[in-house]
């Protein structure tokens, strides 16, 4: 089983973009894949597929359930827990619960005198599934409203490897999010193989240096660079020029700019299906580098 | 009282950092008024690069956000208290007795706290980096670096706007990160006006509409931009019917946006006069009335 994340540190470069049309393209070749969306705060890549996804995992975290009746208004809680999610309000002789602000530490369940606090749980995110021939898509989605992405994105991926690892997948692509956290981190550490996607901008190039700096802090791992929409008026030729001598990347992929992709892409449609060759000549590149 | 604008967007790659930067450049070289830009993309910030690069460092500082247990193994009776206890499974049994793993930890302490032989106690861990900046522009920027491989972004967020808050500007503009958590969260809680930055396609839509619900529970007042609206006009029109935020612009699919963050000079300085220059300005006057 060979795991390989798409990631890159700028957000809207490809990363989706790549992560859809290579699983697609690995899947047609009858070779066991799975793609995992771990871009939980806003998960895509099912928008893509025609694959009917089902809710098989709910995450959940502690919530705190006050019993009044035991409650004797002590403020021994308040007072321990880290995220101020409970208050006292005295004049109204009441305990009161923010779960916005509420991590889930069950500080107040261990430090309550009167045991008038139970646990309970609240869902923050769920694994969706689904799947089609060759190809199966496991997805982490964050509720509305809740903190915890990166919970979601480390449950989501520790459930895909060993569901991939069960089922014997040949190919397991994980699309992470933009950023650099300990969600993405935890995916790069768990792949044999990284695509980089970016673009020819300062931004691009600026945020993908910091991704250069937390790939050194891994054990050493294949590493393919894309560089999406090249050739766009304007880019930051020289920069990425001198980017690439600095970093010694020479596994390099190219995807010309093309005001096409993207009304394809803007429509849902997996890309390389519908727009041909000189595409395809690109994808052949990132599977060759993938196999 | 200072008030606060955050830019954000359930999707990357949107737009964000080009409308902050535009936004914090209009009400301050435009308008006259004192702004303080704040870069809470923590994990990809690069708002200053859009305002010109810097100028000068005012302040370098770092920022320890997040705690760590320490295991003292003497005096630990391997009762695994702990282990039970942690919600978040960061700690795990072995050999010697309980065992970290840093990325699950949320440093909040339960561990120590049910330890009954004082085991376990904390050491600070640095989260990031707080650099405060004066911009090529000559506008201040307060930019937050999380360090690789970090989480407990939102509490460096938090800081990133007190720090701002300090300098006493009239208007702090805050660049978010992308999606809707915790630094998002810690982003937009409390601002007078969220502007949300939708391209025309399914996947923005639907991280936009995810954002506007996350910003509703909250109660906080969003406007909503359609950036690069022409490349998908029947998309655009869908999100205009359909979407319940209110739309106060759109803006065009133009190659000087990109030309302009190559030259590291915000639009309304880099072609002044241009139509997308002019249609950003007949945006940003909305956002000024609001805020006013």
């Amino acid at each position: 089983m060979k795991v390989i994340s798409v990631t890159g540190g700028k957000g809207g470069t490809g990363k989706t973009f790549v992560a859809t049309n290579l699983a697609w393209l690995l899947s047609k070749e009858e070779r066991k894949t799975m793609l995992v969306d771990i871009d939980v705060d806003n998960p895509c890549t099912y928008t893509f597929f025609n694959i009917e996804m089902k809710k098989i995992k709910s995450i959940s975290r502690f919530k705190p359930i006050i019993n009044e009746e035991k409650c004797t208004l002590c403020g021994k809680c308040t007072i321990s827990c880290p995220v101020h999610a409970l208050v006292l309000i005295p004049t109204k002789n009441k305990l009161l619960y923010i779960p916005s602000l509420c991590e889930g530490c069950a500080i107040c369940y261990y430090v309550c005198p009167e045991k008038a606090i139970v646990e309970g749980s609240e869902e923050i995110g769920y694994i969706l599934e689904g799947i089609m021939n060759y190809l199966s898509l496991v997805v982490g989605e964050l509720k509305v409203g809740q903190r915890a992405s990166i919970k979601v994105m480390i449950e989501t991926l520790l459930y895909s490897m060993e569901v991939a690892k069960k089922n014997g997948y040949a190919y397991v692509v994980i699309d992470t999010p933009p950023g650099t956290s300990s969600g993405i981190h935890r995916a790069l550490s768990l792949s044999d193989k990284i695509i980089l996607v970016t673009e020819p901008t300062t931004l691009g190039i600026y945020d993908l240096k910091r991704m250069m700096k937390l790939i050194e802090t891994l054990d050493d791992k294949d590493i393919l660079l894309v560089i999406n929409k090249y050739g766009i008026e304007g880019g930051a030729y020289e920069e990425l020029d001198s980017f690439l001598k600095e970093h010694k990347l020479n596994n390099v992929v190219y995807i010309p700019y093309s005001a096409e992709i993207p009304r394809y892409y803007v429509k849902g449609k997996i890309v390389v299906k519908e727009y041909g060759s000189a595409l395809m000549k690109v994808f052949e590149k990132i599977l060759h580098f993938v196999y | 009282m200072t008030k606060e604008i955050a830019v954000a967007s359930g999707k990357g790659g949107t737009g964000k950092t080009f409308i902050a930067s535009n936004l914090a450049y209009f009400l301050s070289k435009e308008e006259g008024l004192k702004v303080v830009a704040v870069d809470a993309d923590v994990e990809a910030p690069d708002l200053i690069l859009a305002l010109g690069g810097v100028k000068k460092v005012l302040s370098f500082s770092h920022f320890y956000g997040s705690q760590i247990p320490q295991i003292d193994y003497h005096k630990c009776i391997k009762c695994w208290r702990c282990v039970e206890a942690c919600k978040f499974n960061a700690l795990f049994k072995d050999k010697e007795g309980p065992k970290v793993i840093p990325e699950l930890c949320e440093g909040l302490g339960t561990c120590a706290l049910v330890c009954p032989v004082g085991a376990i106690t904390f050491k600070e861990v640095k989260t990031g980096d707080i650099i405060s900046a004066i911009s090529a522009e000559g506008i201040p920027v307060i930019t937050g670096e999380l360090e690789l491989g970090s989480e407990n972004s939102g509490r460096l967020v938090y800081e990133l706007r007190e720090r701002a808050q300090k300098l006493h500007p009239d208007l702090n503009i805050i660049d978010s990160a992308p999606g809707i958590g915790c630094p998002v969260i810690s982003s937009i809680v409390g601002v007078n006006l969220l502007v949300e930055v939708i391209e025309p396609t399914p996947q923005s839509l639907k991280g936009a509409l995810r954002l506007f619900e996350t910003a509703k529970s909250l109660g906080i007042k969003t406007f909503a931009i359609i950036n690069k609206y022409d490349l998908n006009p029947g998309f655009t029109r869908k999100i205009e019917n359909e979407a319940d935020v209110e739309i106060i612009g759109k803006i065009e699919y133009n190659e000087s946006i990109v030309k302009s963050y190559t030259s590291m000079t915000p639009l309304l300085k880099f072609e002044p006069n241009s139509r997308v220059a002019n249609e950003l300005r007949k945006i940003f006057k909305v956002i000024m009335e609001e805020i006013t």
